[in-house]
């Protein structure tokens, strides 16, 4: 409930304020982003399991969305920002797509 | 080694955090500060959660549109241009035809004027500088069509490496139809003159630095029946037929009774000057 209404805060806050996000962290959003949704269905998974940790969950949202950045900022200095951004979506996607359908067993009991 | 971190990937999703959490707090029941401070920790991290998605969505909201209206706003103003060249082509055309009848008008009196009027007509159909109307043939020479995607029904491949009509290729069929006996020939209604070029500029073909779209149509007055036996027998025709089975592309010669082709957009001579008959 709680969590809920701080997520709708911070959507509130992000589109009234509009922050303007500095030009050299804009390529790495849309990875960040990606991350954040890994961290945030994990950590529903987690409390469907009844086993959700709060330092768990933070420490591994910023974590996620920092990692995923840097490998992404590092592939970009090597020349192989592509395709490591691909490596870290397809990763991502992998667990985002497990955890999804554990929440769905946990919902629908199928 | 690499099996066993596919495995993980693929049959561990939750964070082993949470469960090596789970069992530490197990038989310990937490206080209540750390349970305080524990929900303002996520709290605060769900606050930036939703700052960073509506910030994402922002940034991606307002970055889209910004490069569909630059390409909107620029086509828009080649297109105006482009009209405008138009309206300025055929005023330059309907002040040429004037001073042409007001010549004729002047010269019409004499012997010597009238017969120096004849040779200006001719002189400038050669020129391109008149429109000029007549029987012909039309080559169709268009760009091998894309194979469509079986799922979308969109085109799908690479349109540069298709079958694709080059600048050289029209500039061949133009030069084949001179020399099949053509006297004036348009090219997407485009008049070609004596100092005409055909040109490309990224994807585009430019005739007289107009764009020309793929399927080109030739338009080409002369003998028609002559014209039209020379130059499908000729190397270029000849080549053009391969390429149709070879590339896809299309290619068509048809006979038409009546052609309007327009006058040219010739700049006119810069810096060369008629010599011989000085005054």
């Amino acid at each position: 409930m709680i969590a809920t209404v701080a997520l709708v805060v911070g959507l509130v806050l992000g589109v009234i304020l509009q922050p303007t996000v500095p030009i050299w962290l804009q390529p790495y959003l849309p990875i960040m982003v990606v991350a954040a949704l890994d961290a945030v269905f994990g950590g529903l998974r987690a409390s469907l399991d009844g086993i959700f940790d709060d330092r768990v969950f933070v420490v591994s949202f910023v974590s996620n969305v920092a990692v995923a950045a840097t490998i992404v900022f590092l592939g970009d200095q090597l020349g192989v920002g592509g395709q490591l951004s691909t490596g870290v979506v397809v990763v991502l996607g992998i667990r985002i797509f497990g955890n999804v359908a554990a929440i769905r067993r946990h919902v629908f009991r199928a | 080694m690499a099996s066993g971190l596919l495995r993980d990937l693929l049959e561990q999703h939750l964070e082993p955090g949470y469960l090596a959490a789970a069992t530490r707090r197990a038989g310990h029941p937490p206080s209540t500060r750390s349970r305080r401070l524990s929900l303002a920790v996520r709290v605060f991290a769900l606050v930036a959660l939703g700052l960073l998605f509506a910030t994402a969505f922002v940034q991606a909201s307002a970055s889209a549109p910004q490069a569909a209206r630059t390409r909107a706003a620029l086509a828009a103003d080649a297109r105006q241009r482009a009209a405008l060249t138009d309206r300025l082509q055929r005023q330059a055309n309907a002040e040429r035809s004037r001073l042409s009848g007001q010549r004729a008008r002047a010269l019409r009196d004499s012997t010597a004027g009238s017969q120096a009027s004849a040779q200006l007509r001719d002189v400038e159909v050669a020129a391109s500088l008149t429109a000029v109307q007549g029987a012909g043939v039309v080559v169709t020479v268009g760009d091998a069509g894309l194979p469509s995607d079986p799922v979308t029904g969109n085109p799908q491949g690479d349109p540069a490496a298709a079958g694709r009509v080059q600048d050289r290729d029209l500039a061949e069929l133009a030069n084949a139809l001179w020399q099949a006996g053509a006297e004036a020939i348009a090219i997407d209604g485009q008049r070609l003159s004596p100092t005409s070029t055909i040109r490309s500029a990224g994807g585009a073909i430019l005739v007289d630095f107009r764009p020309v779209s793929s399927p080109y149509e030739i338009q080409a007055i002369g003998n028609a029946g002559r014209m039209q036996a020379s130059f499908v027998d000729s190397p270029v025709a000849r080549s053009f037929r391969t390429f149709i089975h070879l590339y896809g592309i299309r290619f068509s010669v048809r006979r038409a009774g009546t052609l309007d082709l327009p006058a040219a957009s010739s700049t006119g001579l810069k810096f060369a000057a008629p010599g011989g008959a000085r005054r």
